[in-house]
């Protein structure tokens, strides 16, 4: 896995190179009938409509709702998620933990990019970067701050480095103000970062 | 032991400064190529995350820095498919001049078996859980404190660099056993069979001493029994 083979074409610059490069891959797996033309259309409509954060957001959206839920989603989250029908690659099996006042949850994958797709769907650029994963473990607190949210001194934090088999998600806390909000309108309250413990759900200034 | 992986030492490396909060999981259109070639080998078998894993745990540091993920998600697929024989070098470099020259250029008209793309759905909706159930007798049990071994981790390890030689407690013994994704034998003495996972729970205290810790913080790892010994 060395980046000598693009060094012959600096002079275009990295881009270029990784276009043509992904292209002719395509390209030559197309011709030896081992890709078939609509295949990576399908894989991306897949996670555009299938398996992303909208998932996991409907779940925190019913937990925050309906109690008796919530307690099958932190007793088996894979179950509780197949309810909907959300299950499937690298959510094989998934554990959900819950924010309170008193406990502030927050996921890594220190060695890769392990992340619950079932629910949340593919990582987004900044889960995967090398100073996310350097720096959640050591300084939490801090690089929470610089993502804006502040956990006070007096909050436990814990940092869950999935690097196993299992795959976490954050139930975050349902923001004050929310009671006269239906279900619908709470999940769009949810990001996949608060699913992943680097926000807090917040009401939208009206 | 000093022998160390960039790759697998990640957590608590220093000065690498402020986070990119960069919220796509694509920047460019041809990562979703590449994912989904990705897609394709996994549904059908072609390769599994082991062998992706330890191409990028073989790459250079400061590549591995450097590069974005899914630059090193192509040259990885590439060099696979090209040691695997289903692509040649020769091949591979003359259609990227080709694409370079002529960046217009289309994609073959060829439509392929549909089957093939009904396998790779299936793979994302089925998953491939690694749980056996056979019947686990976990060496270890809630409470226990254990220490994490040190040794010079083989060429894919599961093993977060900042746990070598430190002490934790078993918070719980997961149900079953679960094989271990490996491709090559290694020092850390796995051999593909198939063993407990642990939750563990360490103290930033003993990381990296309270001088370093931040206040209130408390890290959970699931490790294989492999890299446990009693403390």
């Amino acid at each position: 896995m060395s980046a000598s083979t693009s060094e012959h074409h600096h002079h275009l610059g990295p881009e270029p190179y990784n276009v043509a490069r992904a292209k002719a891959l395509e390209s030559l797996l197309l011709e030896k009938g081992i890709l078939a033309a609509d295949t990576i259309d399908r894989v991306i409509d897949f996670f555009e409509h299938d398996m992303g954060p909208m998932n996991g957001a409907r779940v925190v959206a019913r937990a925050w709702v309906d109690p008796t839920y919530k307690a099958r989603l932190l007793q088996d989250a894979s179950a509780a998620a197949a309810e909907f029908g959300y299950h499937g690659a690298e959510g094989e099996h998934m554990v959900v933990v819950e924010n309170t006042p008193k406990v502030h949850n927050v996921i890594v994958c220190t060695l890769c990019s392990c992340y619950p797709w079932p629910l949340l769907g593919l990582p987004p650029y900044w889960y995967k970067d090398p100073v996310y994963r350097a720096r959640m473990i050591s300084e939490p607190r801090k690089l929470l701050r610089e993502f804006g949210c502040e956990v006070a001194d007096d909050v436990e934090i814990r940092v869950w480095d999935s690097s196993a088999q299992i795959r976490y998600m954050v139930l975050p806390e349902r923001p004050a103000g929310t009671e006269g909000l239906s279900e619908e309108q709470l999940r769009s309250l949810v990001t996949a970062e608060a699913m992943i413990g680097v926000e807090k759900c917040k009401v939208p200034a009206a | 032991v000093f022998l160390m992986k960039l790759q697998h030492n990640l957590g608590g490396l220093e000065n690498l400064g402020p986070l990119n909060v960069e919220k796509r999981v694509f920047v460019q259109p041809w990562e979703k190529r590449v994912f989904g070639i990705h897609t394709l080998m996994m549904g059908l078998g072609l390769w599994t995350w082991t062998e992706l894993r330890t191409l990028a745990e073989g790459m250079n540091p400061v590549d591995y820095i450097k590069l974005r993920y899914y630059e090193k998600w192509l040259s990885g697929i590439t060099a696979f498919l090209i040691a695997q024989g289903y692509i040649t070098k020769q091949e591979v470099e003359a259609r990227t001049l080709r694409y370079l020259e002529d960046p217009g250029a289309g994609l073959p008209r060829q439509a392929g078996e549909p089957q093939i793309t009904e396998r790779v759905i299936k793979y994302l909706w089925d998953g491939d859980s690694l749980l056996r159930q056979d019947q686990a007798a976990p060496r270890f049990q809630a409470g226990h404190k254990v220490r994490v071994k040190d040794f010079v981790p083989s060429a894919h390890s599961k093993l977060p660099g900042y746990l070598r030689g430190k002490t934790g407690v078993i918070d719980k013994a997961y149900d079953g056993v679960w094989a271990f994704p490996a491709v090559a034998t290694g020092p850390d003495g796995i051999r593909g069979d198939p063993q407990p996972i642990y939750l563990v729970r360490f103290e930033p205290d003993d990381l990296w001493s309270k001088r370093y810790a931040e206040p209130r913080e408390t890290i959970y790892a699931d490790l294989y029994e492999t890299y446990l010994e009693a403390s």
